[in-house]
């Protein structure tokens, strides 16, 4: 009679626990690699191509001789796209093709429709325009560097490490050694080292080990004045 | 054994594989999602049928890509162009004054119902884009909308 229970025990429970062990494994296993999850990205109606939009809308011929790429050239010499405007408005009715005009260096020149209703993944097509080039569609270069020229997208030297600190060209590495920090004014036993901004305004908050460092770094014309002392506040200092 | 213990171990074990049952199914669904995850494929197989026809010599393109060819616009010229069985399509030459130039299709029976009738069946899936293209009549190229419809059978 135990060796049925026994046997029960088995079929009943512990062979269906096996099972089971394994396809939470298996599950686990699946779920760590999420194949299924990445592989519908590559049918994504987002990595559409519309070049080819934009190179027959380019070909469109605006009468027996030029076509709307000869028209853009011509209003740039001219600076006047009132003709290029009125022509993509009576073609783009239906599709409205996205496109901004700029320079071989990415100033833009013209928008045909309004960069803030245009996609970013518009592709760019280039034309020649005498010896240089023009592009067409929509460039995000000249946005970035904006946003890179915002306060909020400054560096933030004192959240770097040591090296991030050395090898950043927007911040200094300062070491004081153990003992006081002149910047938070508190005495340790542990090294004191800021990372802080690299402008010609901060030398004075340089010993004088890197006193000369603002000067090639920073762009700084600072000086060591000695140590400072309760009455006078040396160290380093603009000439 | 006496008769109530095998009363009271066969209530517990009762519990013990309804347990394992449920936990059993709900891993295995699961697992099955992840080892079977619906691909639609459907916008993937339009972006081909507009390429093949605007690229392809085979198909309504004329002399570049983007410029058709309205000798070529015809249902006879679809059959060499692209087919495939449970795929349909219709496309729709306009000016862009939106008026009717040609129209050609490549569907049948089935298809062309579905196109007409889209309450009746459900088996099938209904796509289509406007690409903007050029097309060359009276000896110029002059710049229209291309519809293309297309009727996917699901099986």
């Amino acid at each position: 009679m135990y060796n049925k229970k026994a046997l029960l025990d088995i079929a009943v429970y512990a062979i269906p626990s096996f099972f089971l062990l394994i396809l939470i494994l298996v599950a686990f296993s699946f779920y760590f690699i999420q194949v299924s999850k990445d592989t519908p990205l590559l049918y994504s109606p987002k990595s559409d191509d519309k070049t080819l939009t934009i190179i027959t809308y380019l070909r469109t011929p605006i009468n027996q001789e030029e076509t709307i790429s000869d028209l853009i050239r011509q209003s740039i010499d001219k600076n006047d796209f009132t003709e290029l405007d009125e022509k993509t408005n009576e073609l783009l009715k239906e599709t409205k093709i996205p496109i901004s005009i700029y320079d071989g260096n990415n100033n833009l020149i013209h928008e045909i429709i309004p960069r803030a209703t245009q996609l970013s993944n518009t592709p760019t097509v280039e034309i020649p325009y005498n010896n240089d080039i023009i592009k067409l569609g929509y460039i995000e270069t000249k946005d970035l560097s904006e946003q890179e020229l915002e306060p909020e997208q400054k560096i933030d030297c004192d959240s770097l490490s040591k090296q991030e600190c050395i090898d950043s060209k927007e911040c200094v590495y300062i070491y004081y050694g153990p003992g006081y920090d002149p910047i938070t004014g508190i005495t340790t036993i542990l090294d004191v080292w800021h990372c802080i901004e690299c402008k010609p305004a901060n030398c004075p908050s340089a010993p004088q080990k890197y006193c000369l460092t603002f000067n090639y770094k920073c762009n700084a014309n600072c000086e060591w004045t000695g140590p400072p002392t309760l009455t006078q506040a040396r160290g380093c200092q603009p000439k | 054994m006496k008769k109530g213990d095998l009363t009271a171990d066969a209530v517990i074990w009762f519990w013990r594989i309804i347990l394992v049952t449920m936990i059993t199914i709900f891993i295995l669904m699961n697992t099955a999602k992840y080892l079977n995850p619906g691909f639609s494929t459907d916008e993937l197989e339009l972006k081909i049928l507009t390429a093949k026809l605007l690229y392809s010599d085979t198909c309504i393109k004329y002399k570049n890509p983007g410029e058709i060819d309205l000798e070529k616009f015809n249902d006879a010229h679809l059959q060499n162009c692209y087919l495939k069985s449970n795929i349909g399509y219709k496309l729709n030459l306009t000016n862009l004054d939106n008026k009717q130039i040609k129209v050609a299709k490549l569907l049948n029976m089935q298809q062309e119902t579905d196109l007409i009738l889209p309450t009746v069946s459900k088996n099938f899936n209904h796509l289509s884009s406007k690409e903007y293209i050029l097309y060359y009549e009276n000896n110029e190229l002059k710049p229209g909308i291309l519809n293309i419809e297309v009727i996917k059978d699901v099986q």
